[in-house]
C-alpha cells in the first residue's frame, strides 16, 4: 500500500482541478422541486484522491455526473462547477466535448453496458483517441490503444484489442473502461462504483491499477462508493453524503479513527469486520428522509442517537473540528458519546 | 455467535460430542451438478458441459449456521439449489435427517421441502409483483395442506417476527423498501417453521445500513429459533459476522472448511489466504499495513478446468505435482480439512 497523503500532503497551488461550490440538483416541477443535491462543496488537486461515500439515493453519482453533464435532462443545476479555474456549469455540447475525456475520464459501474457491444474494445478506445485528436490515422490510433490496453496490464494487448466486449471477462472490461478514460491524459478521473460488480480478487486487481494510475500520472481520483472499505485502501479524503449533502468531509485517518457526524460513526457501525471478531452490528434505525421541497432541521435527526431538540428546526451548516468537517450541531462533542445508534444521554 | 461451534470434517466419520450429539441433520456427499451448454450457435454444435459443482461435500448440524464462500462462478449457489432439488443434481447424494432426497417423488419431496426453505438474493425478483403480501407469505403453508383461513391467520404473527407492521399485509411488494421485501422473503421462508435455511446472498442487494438490519434480524432468528443456516455470500465480512464454520468454494470443489475462527484466524489453502487478504477493511491504518496478495489472471472456464489443482493456474505455491495430482480435502487431525498438497 502506498500511503498517499495521510499526514495531509503538500498540493500544488494554482486553482484546483475541480471545485464545487453550493452545488444544487433539483428534479420535478420548478414549483414543487425535489432535491436531490443541496450545498455540495468539494475541492480536488492535482495527485489527490478523494473518495465519496453515500447509500443509494444519497447523491453522490448524481453530484459527480453534474461535472461532465451527464445528469439526465429533467434535472435542473445550480451552482458553479469548475474545472482548472474555468466554469463548466451550463456551457455548450461543442465545449462540453473537449472537456469529457480529455479533461475528465469517467469510468462507470458496469463496463458491459459502458462499452459498445459491437465494436472491437480496439476500437472503442482507439475511437476515444481520435475523438480528441482527429488528425491521428486510424492506424497510429490503433497503435496507441494497444499501449494504453498494456498500461492498464491487459494481458496480450495487440491480440485483446480485436476482442468483443463479451469476450472479455468483467476485470478485462474494466480495465478497458479505464483504458478510455485515461486516453487522452485527462487530469481528474472520476470512477463511480468501478468494483461494485466485479469479483473480491478482481476488485483488489483493480484497486491496484487505479491507485499505479493515480501514482504514475499524477492525476486527480474521485472515487464514488458505497463501501467504506473500498475507499479506506485508495483515497486520501473522504465525503460522505447522506440525503443529498455532505455530511462530513475529513482525511481518511480522522474519518475512520475519529467520525464527526452521527451518521458516518453509524455507518462504521453497520459494516461487519473481516479482520476480527465482532459482538454485534449496530444497524441504523428508520430509513433515509424521501426527496421533499422542506426539511425542517437536521435530515439525519430521526435516525439519530444523539439527537437533541435542537435539532428538530436548526439546519446544521459544515462545522470545522480539528481536520474534519461535519455537518452536525454537535460535531466537536461527538467524540466523547458511545459509538451507537440507538441513544446516548443528553 | 455463541452457538457451539462444531469440529467436523466432511468425512462420513461423525465423532460428535456436546450438545449436537445427534450427527448432521444434512449431508451432501460427493455433489456433482453438470450444466450442458452449446458452443458457438451455428450448424456446428459442439456439445460442451459446464463443470458447476465438482465433487462436493460436508455437514450441516442441527442449529448452526455454515458459510460457503467464493466468487462468481464458483458453485455455491447451485449447490444451494442442488440441496432444495430447485436444480436437479447429476449425481451425488443429499440426506436430511437419514433420507434420500435425491430418490424422492415430487409429493415426498414436497412433504421433506417443509424442513428445508430458501430465501433469494434479490428482493425484487423473487416476490410476485401482483400478488399481496400477506398471500406471498401464506402460500407456502398453503402448498404444505393448510387451508387458507388458517395459514392467513398466521401472518401477522410471521409478519411480527421479521418486524414488519402487520397492518401493511394486504399491500404489493412495490410497496416496500429492498430491506422490507427481503424480510418479507425470510417471512415466507420461516412460515413452515424450517429446520434448515438455505440464505443466497441475502443481503448483497442492499445497501450497509439495511445491510447491517437485515444480518442483526438473520443473527437474531437463529438465536432464537434455532434454524441451521447454509449462508451463501461472496462477502468475507459478513460470513466472518454470522458463521459457526465456514467452507471455501473455488471453481466447483471445496478448497477448505474449518471453524470461522479457523479459517479466518489461520487459513490454509492459497486461495482462502488470497480472498482474506484482497477483501477490504473498512480501516486505513490497517489497510496501510495489509500485506496483500493480488493473485494474477482470473478463474479459469469450468467448462475446461485445470488438470489437477483447479487453483493452480493463480497460484503462487504451484509445482509441477499441481498438475499431475488433484489434491484431496484432507483433515490433517485438527478438524481443518485443505485440499492443498502444500499445507
Amino acid at each position: 500500500m502506498t500511503a498517499a497523503g495521510a499526514a495531509g500532503p503538500a498540493f500544488s497551488a494554482g486553482p484546483p482541478l475541480l471545485e464545487i461550490r453550493d452545488l444544487a440538483i433539483d428534479f420535478g416541477p420548478p414549483e414543487e422541486p425535489l432535491p436531490a443535491v443541496r450545498g455540495v462543496d468539494l475541492t480536488v488537486r492535482q495527485g489527490m484522491t478523494l473518495g465519496i461515500v453515500g447509500e443509494s439515493g444519497s447523491g453522490k453519482s448524481l453530484s459527480m455526473l453534474s461535472v461532465v453533464s451527464l445528469l439526465p435532462a429533467t434535472a435542473r443545476v445550480t451552482g458553479s462547477i469548475r474545472l482548472e479555474g474555468r466554469e463548466v456549469r451550463g456551457i455548450s455540447g461543442r465545449e462540453l466535448r473537449k472537456i469529457r475525456g480529455a479533461k475528465v475520464g469517467m469510468i462507470f459501474q458496469d463496463p458491459m453496458t459502458s462499452l459498445n457491444p459491437v465494436f472491437t474494445v480496439g476500437d472503442q478506445v482507439g475511437e476515444a483517441i481520435r475523438t480528441h485528436d482527429p488528425g491521428l490515422s486510424r492506424r497510429a490510433a490503433r497503435a496507441r490503444a494497444i499501449e494504453l490496453l498494456a498500461d492498464v496490464s491487459i494481458p496480450k494487448p495487440a491480440e485483446r484489442a480485436g476482442s468483443y466486449p463479451f469476450e472479455l471477462s468483467g476485470g478485462m472490461r474494466q480495465r478497458v473502461m479505464i483504458a478510455i478514460a485515461i486516453a487522452n491524459n485527462p487530469a481528474l478521473l472520476i470512477a463511480d462504483e468501478p468494483t461494485t460488480a466485479l469479483d473480491v480478487t478482481i476488485q483488489a486487481q483493480i484497486l491496484e491499477l487505479l491507485k499505479r494510475l493515480v501514482d504514475e500520472r499524477d492525476v486527480g481520483l474521485i472515487v464514488i462508493s458505497h463501501d467504506l472499505g473500498v475507499v479506506a485502501g485508495v483515497v486520501d479524503r473522504v465525503a460522505v453524503m447522506y440525503a443529498g449533502r455532505i455530511v462530513e468531509d475529513a482525511p481518511v485517518d480522522d474519518l475512520f479513527a475519529a467520525p464527526r457526524h452521527p451518521y458516518t460513526r453509524a455507518l462504521l457501525g453497520c459494516l461487519p469486520r473481516l479482520d476480527r471478531p465482532q459482538a454485534a452490528l449496530t444497524p441504523i434505525p428508520g430509513a433515509p428522509p424521501a426527496l421533499a421541497a422542506v426539511h425542517e432541521g437536521c435530515s439525519f435527526r430521526t435516525r439519530c442517537g444523539f439527537r437533541q431538540p435542537r435539532c428538530d428546526h436548526e439546519d446544521p451548516v459544515l462545522m470545522t473540528v480539528g481536520r474534519s468537517q461535519a455537518a452536525c450541531l454537535f460535531a466537536d462533542q461527538i467524540d466523547v458519546a458511545p459509538a451507537t445508534a440507538d441513544g446516548v444521554a443528553p | 455467535m455463541t452457538s457451539p461451534v462444531v469440529d467436523q470434517t466432511p468425512g462420513p466419520a461423525g465423532g460428535q460430542a456436546g450438545t449436537l450429539a445427534a450427527g448432521p441433520i444434512l449431508s451432501v456427499r460427493d455433489l456433482v451438478k453438470s450444466f450442458p451448454v452449446r458452443r458457438g450457435g451455428g450448424p456446428v454444435r459442439s456439445r460442451q458441459v459446464v463443470h458447476a459443482v465438482s465433487g462436493v461435500s460436508f455437514d450441516l448440524f442441527a442449529g448452526e449456521v455454515l458459510g460457503l464462500v467464493g466468487e462468481s462462478g464458483c458453485g455455491k449457489s447451485t449447490t444451494g439449489r442442488c440441496i432444495l432439488r430447485l436444480v436437479e443434481p447429476t449425481s451425488g447424494e443429499i440426506t436430511y435427517r437419514g433420507e434420500d432426497l435425491l430418490s424422492k417423488r415430487p409429493g415426498e419431496l414436497r412433504a421433506l421441502r417443509r424442513h428445508l426453505q430458501i430465501v433469494f438474493q434479490d428482493p425484487y425478483s423473487s416476490l410476485h409483483p401482483r400478488r399481496r403480501v400477506r398471500d406471498i407469505i401464506a402460500e407456502p403453508m398453503i402448498v404444505q395442506g393448510a387451508s387458507s383461513r388458517a395459514a392467513l391467520a398466521e401472518v401477522p404473527r410471521l409478519m411480527r417476527t421479521v418486524q414488519l407492521d402487520p397492518a401493511r399485509a394486504a399491500r404489493y411488494p412495490h410497496e416496500f423498501s429492498g430491506g422490507q421485501r427481503q424480510r418479507i422473503g425470510i417471512a415466507r421462508a420461516l412460515s413452515l417453521s424450517p429446520e434448515i435455511l438455505v440464505l443466497d446472498e441475502p443481503v448483497s442487494a442492499l445497501d450497509v445500513s439495511v445491510q447491517a438490519d437485515i444480518l442483526s434480524l438473520l443473527e437474531d432468528l437463529q438465536q432464537r429459533l434455532q434454524i441451521a443456516y447454509l449462508f451463501i455470500s461472496h462477502n468475507l465480512s459478513v460470513v466472518r459476522h454470522l458463521a459457526d464454520r465456514v467452507a471455501v468454494m473455488y471453481l466447483g470443489k471445496i478448497v477448505e472448511t474449518g471453524t470461522a475462527a479457523d479459517i479466518f484466524g489461520r487459513p490454509s489453502h492459497p486461495y482462502t489466504q488470497a480472498l482474506l487478504s484482497a477483501a477490504p477493511i473498512p480501516d486505513p491504518a490497517v489497510e496501510r499495513g495489509r500485506e496483500r496478495i493480488v493473485l494474477g489472471g482470473e478463474v479459469p472456464s469450468a467448462i475446461e478446468p485445470p488438470s489437477g489443482c483447479r487453483f493452480r493456474t493463480r497460484c503462487w505455491k504451484a509445482q509441477e505435482i499441481c498438475g499431475q495430482d488433484e489434491p484431496a480435502l484432507v483433515d490433517r487431525g485438527d478438524g481443518h480439512p485443505v485440499a492443498c498438497h502444500f499445507a
